[in-house]
């Protein structure tokens, strides 16, 4: 049956429809300047879900480099808790910070994420005000634009006309026309698409302001892409991305310590927490995990 | 400044240290790690080190390949944080509230770690007479502290110096014995098969130490060497037991030297080579064969090196002096230090020399402990040094027969003698034998057989310093035994240097001629 799946896709692959312009590769080079570069990402997860009522932990992590120097590292955290109650819905965080999140519409377990993304650009734009010479990296973040921001994203449903990944159809005629090349691939105003190594296997969606310098932007970018730990991608993303992600380790550390503090004061949390493990407790015991 | 922090550890295992990047530090090296939580204060010595890194293995295997195959250029950033040193290290003493107590308890994670101070030292709290060495700290030493041995403890106990050549070996001896001279209370032994310890011809012995007086030098080469004494052996003195576990020997070739010791006293070996077979079998009223007799005549007479009736140490005649064992008794009584040339003469021979003088000295130590303890307990502790032991010590020679060197191991130390077993094969020693060897000087062994022997043998666990011992360079040592407290790193002086800080007097030319 996988085969007939196959057969059926195909067609889009063999399609000859051309929406992609090969004029409009354009390669590049790397810049080795003193600009200082920043990156900015958070990391987010539910630590303890009592059904009607979660407790959240948000890490927003921020690294700055100079001349591939690390200059600056800190990660901040925050604890969200939000109670779902017949007469609505509650928030607060922990410390207090002040954003507006849309409570309505939202699932209960999504608002940790949008909160995060609040978070994240509150963080970028601090950042972009404080340093306006520096270049702010940012992971995936759509809607900012400030003229030192470049938003990266590392994944893309951009698609063709045919309906292929539009990313994977870049690469594809990248790897045949621009093969030991670094390129950029303008979508729109502010819109790219951009290898940042030549040996990379990966390329990705970046978005700036459209009055940036390209070139130099890209060029900076590429600079700091050289690392052999994933080459191609920008590594003070790649390390902020590290300090800033809440692993399963640390949740179920803090959940177990949630569960200590309430137990010190007389809660019975657990109860409300055995109305959404079930799915996690079948999982350990019928496959071991 | 500090090195590294403590990242895990246990207390019967190791501490392992996340180095800095710019640790400066080798494996022997001695760390303190304060642990500001518990104010105590750990001791720690360098076993391992190891690059480390928190990238997965696999991914930096393809990145040596990325660069090998294809030269990639990359730029690695923030190579401190990712790419790193670990050591691991031993714990020797904790310092808790001004006392030293022995490791039970560990330091708390990311407790920071730097070199010792030269004013801490203290915890190594060092028993002993006779100085062979600095304390030593992976490829540095520290000036101002001396690796001391308790001589007393040590020489009945017996020693073993093994290195791989040209380690040091003799040059520890002659360190140590340096001590001994210093001291009023031994005497030593040395067989000396590479004539390096005396000294000439512009090699500096101990002949130039200041108490040179205290040495006594025999050699057959006595003539040419102003002040050194006949190496003669009459075959009159040497009994069958002299040969026995020496030559191989049979055990009716052992029963019939005893018959012939009993019929023709002194005379036995003389009879034996020089009457011919016949006469000797009817001696014997046939109780010894004719074949027996025909192979003792040739061995003995190949073992003593003969010439005609006399060779280079053996001669059938008798003494036309004081025995060679009266001088070496008498030169005991006087805290003397003895060395036998024995450079010139075979292995056989030499063994022979040796077995028959300590046979002497074992029964002349006993019977003063039997008969005249008062004057026994006056005597002085004497060390045999013995190069190349397992010729005597070997487990194969100690499967054909008992010697007197296997018997001064097992019994030396009731007797004040000691042995100081040089060799660098010690897996060829037998290995109850090696664990006699209380003591023991490491100077680098590169062979794994022979590390496990001595690591297995030791009254220490040195398992930890395998990788050490691998490594000591030469004069590096690392010095086990129940008489001191862990194993102390140590780097030997040199016998040259020694004699020069020691302001010794030049000696005058060398008068000794090829």
């Amino acid at each position: 049956m996988i085969e007939e799946v196959v057969k059926y896709l195909a067609k889009i692959y063999k399609s000859k429809e051309k929406d992609i312009d090969i004029s409009k590769f354009e390669s590049f080079d790397s810049i080795n300047n003193k600009k200082e570069v920043f990156a900015v990402d958070g990391g987010s997860g539910i630590i303890f879900d009592g059904g009607s009522l979660i407790v959240a932990k948000i890490k927003i992590g921020v690294v700055g480099y100079k001349e591939k120097n690390k200059i600056f590292e800190k990660v901040d955290e925050y604890f969200m808790s939000v109670i779902d109650s017949k007469n609505g819905r509650i928030i607060k965080f922990f410390p207090d910070i002040n954003i507006a999140l849309n409570l309505t519409k939202k699932e209960i377990e999504d608002l940790p994420n949008e909160a995060r993304d609040n978070i994240e650009k509150i963080k970028i734009n601090e950042l972009s005000k404080k340093y306006p010479d520096a270049l702010i990296l940012a992971d995936g973040q759509r809607d900012i634009n400030l003229k030192n921001v470049v938003s990266i994203c590392k994944t893309s449903r951009a698609k063709t006309k045919s309906g292929r990944s539009l990313l994977g159809q870049l690469n594809e005629m990248s790897d045949k026309k621009l093969k030991g090349k670094k390129w950029f691939y303008k979508i729109s105003d502010g819109e790219y698409i951009i290898k940042f190594h030549e040996l990379s296997k990966f390329c990705y969606r970046v978005l700036l302001n459209e009055n940036t310098n390209i070139k130099q932007a890209l060029g900076l970018i590429a600079d700091y892409s050289r690392d052999p730990e994933i080459i191609g991608y920008p590594y003070p993303l790649l390390k902020v991305d590290k300090i800033a992600r809440l692993r399963d380790d640390e949740k179920k550390f803090e959940n177990q310590r949630f569960k200590m503090f309430a137990k010190k004061i007389g809660l019975k949390v657990e109860y409300d927490e055995m109305s959404t493990l079930m799915h996690k407790y079948m999982d350990e015991r019928a496959y071991r995990r | 400044m500090n090195v590294g922090k403590v990242i895990s550890g246990s207390v019967g295992g190791n501490i392992l240290i996340r180095l800095k990047s710019n640790a400066n530090v080798n494996v022997g090296d001695l760390l303190v790690c304060e642990d500001t939580k518990t104010n105590e204060k750990f001791f720690l010595k360098i076993i391992n080190m190891n690059i480390s890194s928190s990238i997965d293995q696999q991914f930096i295997e393809e990145i040596a390949g990325q660069k090998l195959e294809h030269d990639m250029d990359y730029d690695i950033i923030d190579p401190k944080d990712r790419f790193y040193k670990m050591c691991e290290a031993k714990m020797l003493k904790i310092k808790r509230e001004g006392k030293f107590f022995p490791p039970r308890s560990l330091p708390n994670f990311f407790m920071d770690v730097r070199k010792i101070n030269e004013d801490e030292f203290d915890f190594i709290n060092q028993e002993g007479e006779i100085e062979i060495g600095h304390l030593r700290l992976g490829r540095d030493f520290v000036k101002g502290l001396k690796t001391k041995l308790p001589a007393k403890k040590l020489i009945s106990h017996h020693m073993l110096v093994v290195a791989a050549t040209g380690k040091g070996k003799s040059n520890f001896a002659k360190v140590f014995i340096s001590g001994l001279l210093k001291l009023d209370e031994y005497s030593a032994i040395v067989f000396d098969p590479h004539n390096e310890y005396y000294g000439g011809q512009g090699v500096k012995g101990l002949r130039d130490h200041p108490l040179h007086e205290k040495i006594l030098f025999f050699s057959p080469r006595y003539q040419e060497i102003m002040g050194s004494e006949k190496l003669g052996i009459s075959t009159t003195e040497l009994e069958p037991e002299d040969f026995f576990g020496i030559i191989d020997l049979s055990s009716t070739q052992q029963e019939a030297m005893d018959l012939m010791k009993r019929k023709y006293k002194e005379e036995w070996i003389k009879n034996l080579l020089k009457m011919d077979i016949n006469t000797l079998v009817n001696d014997f009223e046939n109780k010894i064969q004719r074949a027996t007799l025909a192979a003792l005549k040739r061995k003995i007479y190949h073992a003593l090196e003969l010439y005609g009736d006399s060779g280079l140490v053996f001669t059938l005649e008798p003494n036309d002096g004081k025995s060679i064992y009266d001088k070496i008794k008498n030169a005991i009584q006087e805290r003397k230090v003895i060395i036998i040339d024995t450079s010139m003469i075979g292995d056989e021979s030499e063994k022979i020399i040796s077995s028959s003088i300590l046979n002497r000295l074992f029964q002349h130590f006993r019977r003063y402990k039997q008969k005249k303890p008062a004057e026994f307990a006056n005597m002085p502790e004497v060390l045999v040094v013995f190069e190349e032991a397992p010729r005597v010590l070997g487990a194969e020679v100690l499967s054909k027969g008992i010697n007197i060197f296997e018997r001064i191991a097992r019994e030396g130390r009731k007797f004040k003698v000691g042995l100081c077993a040089i060799t660098q094969m010690p897996s060829l020693i037998s290995p109850e034998i090696l664990s006699q060897m209380n003591t023991k000087v490491i100077l680098g062994l590169p062979a794994p057989a022979d590390r496990n022997a001595v690591i297995n043998s030791a009254s220490q666990n040195i398992s930890d310093e395998s990788v050490e011992i691998q490594m000591l360079d030469k004069g590096e040592a690392i010095i086990t035994s129940p008489f001191i407290q862990f194993p102390l790193p140590t780097k030997i002086f040199k016998f040259e240097e020694l004699l020069k800080e020691n302001n010794i007097k030049k000696h005058d030319v060398s008068i000794a001629i090829d």
